[in-house]
């Protein structure tokens, strides 16, 4: 077992290493004293985005549960190897994606039927603001969102609700440049021409 | 090989999805390496009636993926449970001399006839 002692606290960040990030999958034995509170940062800080992301790639709320549940325990028990601890909103957002890819094959693998498939999510859960949109508005800018791969739709969540850089794109989701870009452009055209009726 | 430049045309219909899944490939891995087509690609006018917001994208997207209300306190209460399992998992991989994959895989087989 590796001692509580090498278990760093989120606080104690490292900054201005020029590092790559590279995302390590959780060493076998569990930490004996995995720090909750380390734990509880990382889930409030980022559980949300995390949730986003998933749901973004899988389109099932349950689905992008459960990818959000495993992005946390891996990251909190391999943040120890994290070298750069100054990036780790990229470092997560990229174990979470790589978790929502490899949900996504695995369950197109297995699905004979492909109406077994995650069905597109309507949302079932939306602020005092969205409440005044007519359905049909909202489920016209879904059905948009369907229209995009998972990647489009990835990339233009990481840029228009994470505020994530082009080049932080690209490295969470090991893409090259161009694409972050032109799939953004498409994307933001798609979907643009469905908010006319948003407030 | 490298691949020719698309036409304008193609890439406008691109942008607009009014294109077929064959020709999306090609003008995509294309894409991903060609300056000049992305360049084009800017060029071209959106459609003069879809002028939004800029943050409005944002907004709409959040609230459409907006996550439960609970969901830090489901991660946190999922990721302990998982944890709990995975322990349990070593303790009984050491008392039987078994592999990990070997154990998870005989406690899976174990619930799946708990089930039955």
């Amino acid at each position: 077992m590796r001692p509580a002692a090498l278990l760093p606290s989120i606080q104690r960040q490292r900054r201005g290493s020029a590092r790559p990030v590279t995302v390590a999958e959780p060493a076998a034995p569990v930490p004996a004293a995995a720090d909750p509170a380390v734990l509880h940062r990382l889930v409030v800080e980022h559980g949300d985005a995390v949730y986003r992301l998933a749901l973004s790639v899988v389109r099932d709320r349950a689905l992008a549960e459960d990818i959000a549940q495993e992005t946390m325990m891996k990251a909190w028990l391999a943040l120890p190897t994290l070298r750069d601890q100054g990036s780790l909103r990229s470092w997560v957002l990229r174990i979470a994606n790589n978790t929502a890819i490899s949900t996504l094959r695995a369950r197109r693998a297995i699905a004979v039927d492909p109406h077994e498939l995650p069905e597109a999510e309507a949302p079932v859960e939306r602020s005092v603001e969205s409440r005044v949109q007519s359905d049909a508005v909202v489920s016209e800018f879904v059905a948009a969102l369907d229209t995009l791969d998972e990647l489009s739709r990835t990339i233009v969540v990481l840029r228009e609700v994470e505020g994530l850089s082009y080049d932080e794109i690209a490295a969470v989701l090991n893409v090259p440049l161009p694409t972050v870009k032109t799939r953004l452009l498409r994307a933001r055209r798609r979907l643009s021409s469905t908010l006319k009726e948003w407030a | 090989m490298k691949l020719r430049h698309p036409s304008k045309a193609v890439l406008r219909d691109w942008l607009t999805g009014e294109i077929e899944p064959d020709t999306t490939d090609t003008v995509e891995r294309h894409l991903d390496t060609c300056a000049r087509c992305a360049a084009t690609l800017e060029a071209i006018e959106p459609a003069p009636e879809t002028p939004v917001a800029p943050e409005a994208l944002g907004s709409a997207l959040a609230i459409v993926l907006a996550p439960p209300s609970d969901l830090a306190q489901r991660l946190e209460a999922g990721v302990t449970a998982r944890l709990s399992s995975r322990q349990m998992m070593e303790v009984v991989a050491d008392l039987f001399g078994a592999g990990m994959e070997t154990t998870r895989l005989l406690m899976i087989e174990g619930d799946d006839d708990d089930d039955s």
